[in-house]
This record gives C-alpha cells, sequence and structure tokens, in this order.
C-alpha cells in the first residue's frame, strides 16, 4: 500500500536527500544540487534547493563559480539557514 | 590558477551588469545554459560578473529573457587587443621583424674577450684570432673555433692550454702558460763569473759569494774576471758557485753629442686639426664624420673606445682618429741655441743612463765646440760605478 506523506509530516532527513553542503570554515560553501538562486546581493544568498531554500546570510557574499546544479559561495558567512 | 587565467586571457573575456528587478533570474538561465560565470557581484537590482566573450550574444539575450537589461562594460584578452590594433599592423610587422632579427642576430659572435697572461698581447691575439677567422661580428661555427684553438697554441711554445668558450653570443678566450721547472733548476745550479764591463780602478770591493780575483787600487781592463765561481779548498779541491758581489770602481765617460747647424723646425696649425670617428660593427666601418684627409702633411693619433651598456661591450667600437697637419720649415741654429739644446740633451742622457744607486758622478767636464757642419758638446765624465757583470761558465762533463 503506497504511503502518502503530508509536507509536514515529511521526515527532517528526507527532506534533504539530492543537496550536499561542504563548508569551508565561515569562508566558502559548496552546494551540490541547486536548483537556482533566489536571491543574490552581498549580505544575502538564497538558494532553491528543491524541497527547502538556503540562506546564506553574510557580508561581502558572492558566487565564486555556478553551473547548473553546483555552485560555491566565497565571503564572510555568519549564518546558514534552512528554510521549509 | 594562472593556466585557468592565461586560457581567459586567450580566448578573451568581459565584464558586464544585468540591471532589472529580478537579476537572479538572468543567474539562473546562464547556469541552465551552462555559461560559466565568475566575479560575480551583485546588489539589489543589478549583477556584475565577468564571462567569455563567446557568450555575449547569449547572455545578451538570456538578459532580455529575465527582464533585464545588459551592459557590457570593458573587453579583456587577446581577441580585443587584436582588434584594437588591427588597424596598426605596423606593430605586428615590427614585432615580427624584431624578433627576427633577434634570433639571426644570436647566431654570431659579437663580443670577444681575451684573459691572457701579462707576457702576451691581447691585440696580437685578438689579431691572430681574426686571420682564423674568429672575429666580431662572424657567425658561430664550432669548427672555426677549434681551429682558431689550434692556431693559437702553435703560436707560442710556452702555451700549455687554451680554451674558446662561446656563451650565448660572447666568446672568451682563456690562454696559459706552462710552469717552467726546468730553467729554475738551471739557475739553482749554475756556476757564473763576475767580469769587467768597463776599464777602471778598482775602490771598493762587496763580495758575497766566489772567491774575488782583484785588490781595492788595482786597475782593471774591459772583460776582466773580478770575481770568480770556482773557489779552491785548502785539500786541493774546488767549490763551484754562482758569484755574487760588487766592485767599485773610477771610471771615465767621454759622451759627444752633436747638432747640425741647418734643421728643419715643424709648424703645427691647431686650426686645421681635423677629428675623424667611425662606427665599427659587425665588421663594417661606418663614417660618422665626412671632414676628409688634409693633403699635406700630418701626425695621426687614433683612439678606439668600445661601448658598453650595464658593465657589458657592447659590439660596437668607435674610432677617433685626429689629424694634425704640419709643415717644415728649414731653420739656422746659433751657437748659444746649439750650445742650450746641447745641455738639455745631455741633461736626459745623464738622468736616464748614469743614474741608480750603483753609480756616482764624481766629476764632470763640458766643451762645447763648432765646426763646418754642426755643433758638438763633449763631456768628460768621472763616476765610481759597480762595473761587474754576471758571465755564465759553461761546464761540460767528459
Amino acid at each position: 500500500m503506497k504511503k502518502h506523506h503530508s509536507r509536514e509530516s515529511q521526515p527532517f532527513g528526507e527532506m534533504f536527500t539530492g543537496i550536499r553542503l561542504t563548508i569551508h570554515g565561515n569562508k566558502e560553501a559548496e552546494l551540490e544540487g541547486s536548483r537556482g538562486i533566489l536571491e543574490y546581493c552581498s549580505d544575502s544568498v538564497k538558494v532553491n534547493a528543491g524541497r527547502c531554500i538556503i540562506a546564506f546570510k553574510g557580508r561581502g557574499l558572492h558566487l565564486k563559480c555556478m553551473n547548473e546544479s553546483d555552485l560555491i559561495i566565497e565571503g564572510f558567512i555568519i549564518s546558514i539557514e534552512y528554510i521549509n | 590558477m594562472i593556466a585557468v587565467l592565461l586560457f581567459r586571457w586567450i580566448y578573451g573575456y568581459f565584464d558586464f551588469t544585468v540591471n532589472g528587478t529580478f537579476p537572479e533570474r538572468f543567474l539562473n538561465l546562464a547556469s541552465r545554459k551552462g555559461v560559466r560565470l565568475w566575479r560575480t557581484s551583485g546588489s539589489k537590482e543589478s549583477l556584475s560578473a565577468s564571462a567569455a566573450v563567446s557568450d555575449m550574444q547569449l547572455l545578451s539575450g538570456l538578459a532580455k529573457k529575465a527582464g533585464c537589461t545588459f551592459t557590457v562594460n570593458k573587453k579583456h584578452g587577446l581577441p580585443e587587443f587584436c582588434s584594437r590594433y588591427k588597424y596598426r599592423c605596423g606593430l605586428l610587422i615590427g614585432a615580427v621583424i624584431g624578433s627576427v632579427i633577434c634570433v639571426y642576430m644570436s647566431g654570431f659572435i659579437w663580443n670577444i674577450k681575451i684573459n691572457v697572461p701579462d707576457e702576451l698581447n691581447e691585440y696580437e691575439i685578438r689579431r691572430e684570432l681574426a686571420q682564423t677567422g674568429l672575429y666580431e661580428g662572424v657567425a658561430y661555427n664550432y669548427n672555426d673555433i677549434s681551429a682558431a684553438e689550434r692556431h693559437i697554441k702553435m703560436l707560442d711554445d710556452r702555451i700549455s692550454w687554451i680554451s674558446i668558450n662561446v656563451f650565448g653570443t660572447n666568446a672568451e678566450v682563456e690562454i696559459s702558460f706552462k710552469r717552467d721547472n726546468k730553467d729554475k733548476y738551471a739557475e739553482k745550479t749554475m756556476i757564473s763569473n763576475m767580469i769587467s764591463k768597463a776599464d777602471g780602478t778598482v775602490t771598493k770591493i762587496e763580495s758575497g759569494s766566489g772567491k774575488p780575483a782583484v785588490k781595492i787600487g788595482a786597475g782593471v781592463r774591459k772583460g776582466q774576471l773580478l770575481i770568480s765561481g770556482i773557489v779552491p779548498y785548502s785539500n786541493g779541491t774546488n767549490a763551484f758557485t754562482d758569484s755574487q758581489g760588487k766592485v767599485f770602481a773610477k771610471t771615465l765617460k767621454k759622451v759627444t753629442l752633436t747638432l747640425p747647424k741647418k734643421t728643419e723646425k715643424t709648424l703645427t696649425d691647431t686650426d686645421k686639426v681635423c677629428i675623424k670617428s667611425d662606427m665599427k660593427f659587425a665588421g663594417l666601418c661606418i663614417p660618422l664624420t665626412f671632414c676628409g684627409s688634409p693633403l699635406t702633411e700630418n701626425y695621426k693619433t687614433v683612439t678606439e673606445k668600445r661601448l658598453t651598456l650595464l658593465g657589458n661591450d657592447l659590439p660596437i667600437t668607435i674610432k677617433y682618429e685626429k689629424i694634425q697637419p704640419y709643415s717644415k720649415v728649414p731653420e739656422n741654429i746659433r751657437p748659444n741655441e746649439a750650445r742650450k739644446e746641447l745641455e738639455r740633451k745631455y741633461r736626459i742622457y745623464r738622468t736616464f743612463l748614469i743614474s741608480g744607486e750603483d753609480i756616482t758622478v764624481i766629476k764632470e767636464k763640458l766643451s762645447f765646440s763648432e765646426n763646418r757642419d754642426g755643433y758638438a758638446l763633449t763631456v768628460v765624465i768621472t763616476t765610481e760605478e759597480n762595473i761587474c757583470e754576471n758571465k755564465v761558465v759553461k761546464v761540460r762533463e767528459s
């Protein structure tokens, strides 16, 4: 029998399947599995990660490089927020 | 990273700005199309980045699609450099010609540095090398250099080793002599006498080694034995030595200096001095001045100056030739002028020929005379001098 889960009842770990976030100190973050940038300015970068949005906040944030699914954010990262 | 920068420069890139309400949409479209962006920096409604020149049209279309304005700020890289200077082909031609000249000139020897012992003349070595085909401005050829080495080695028996090393366009010649140990040994075992080099009366004897053969007060003739190198022992045997010592004697010298009554006086004309300069380069002599040579008799003084740059000799020599015209005027010399001139000549003679620690002038008598041909100054000089002269005794084994 097929089991249907509502968004609220979805297990936490399943929400992040398909993305990988690697952080080097607080200066660089590599994100694999991005589906697009939602907001981009020097103090905030929001990335669509499929089932959630990942918001990077800090100073002097910029994209070092990006392609269809991966991106690297450089700058002084203060916080990373997962917005569901 | 340097390789990436180099490739970007070779293929060309440009800086651009995208303005609009939602520039992030432009970023997403660009990433979906696989366009590589770098140096991205964004604010609320604008985005700046760099991309390859080949993606310019695509990015412009994507900006339109995202509802943004697309502005190219600056182009960089080789394609931009070429397009900027495409109407100045002279620069390219000059660069190509310059490179070709550099490559071609590197095949020649432009500077020859010679390190020789003091006994050898650097100028002569340079001339001999030129005869064998090694001179400044010649094309580098290994066979010529080895032939030059052989030729120089055969010039002088004392040369034991020669090497000509070529570093780039410089040739360095090193010559060293043989060590002559045989002669030093022969000097140590030499037997010699001291003989007289002038007639005189012995006043003092300073004998080092050997046996004096004369006594103080004795009169000696030129060539007479003064100190013998063969010293007899009381047991009948002899010791053979290299005799050393000084024998001072009172001697008489007679010097006659003459001057003709009629002579030619040289008059130089300083206003007509001509200085010619030539530039020597690659075996060519290029005149720098065109003053010409005077038709009258003249003296020439030649000076060569080699140009240097940062301590390195350049293959350019500037030759200065100073030409001083002169004329000869017959002149009659008066007796008082002749006497002054002859006395001046005698003073020079005395300074250079009767001087030193082994000779003292006791008395000198000057007499000036005039005859039909000219004037004469006769000087009788009484000196006390060392009259010893070393003479090697040849010993033959029997």
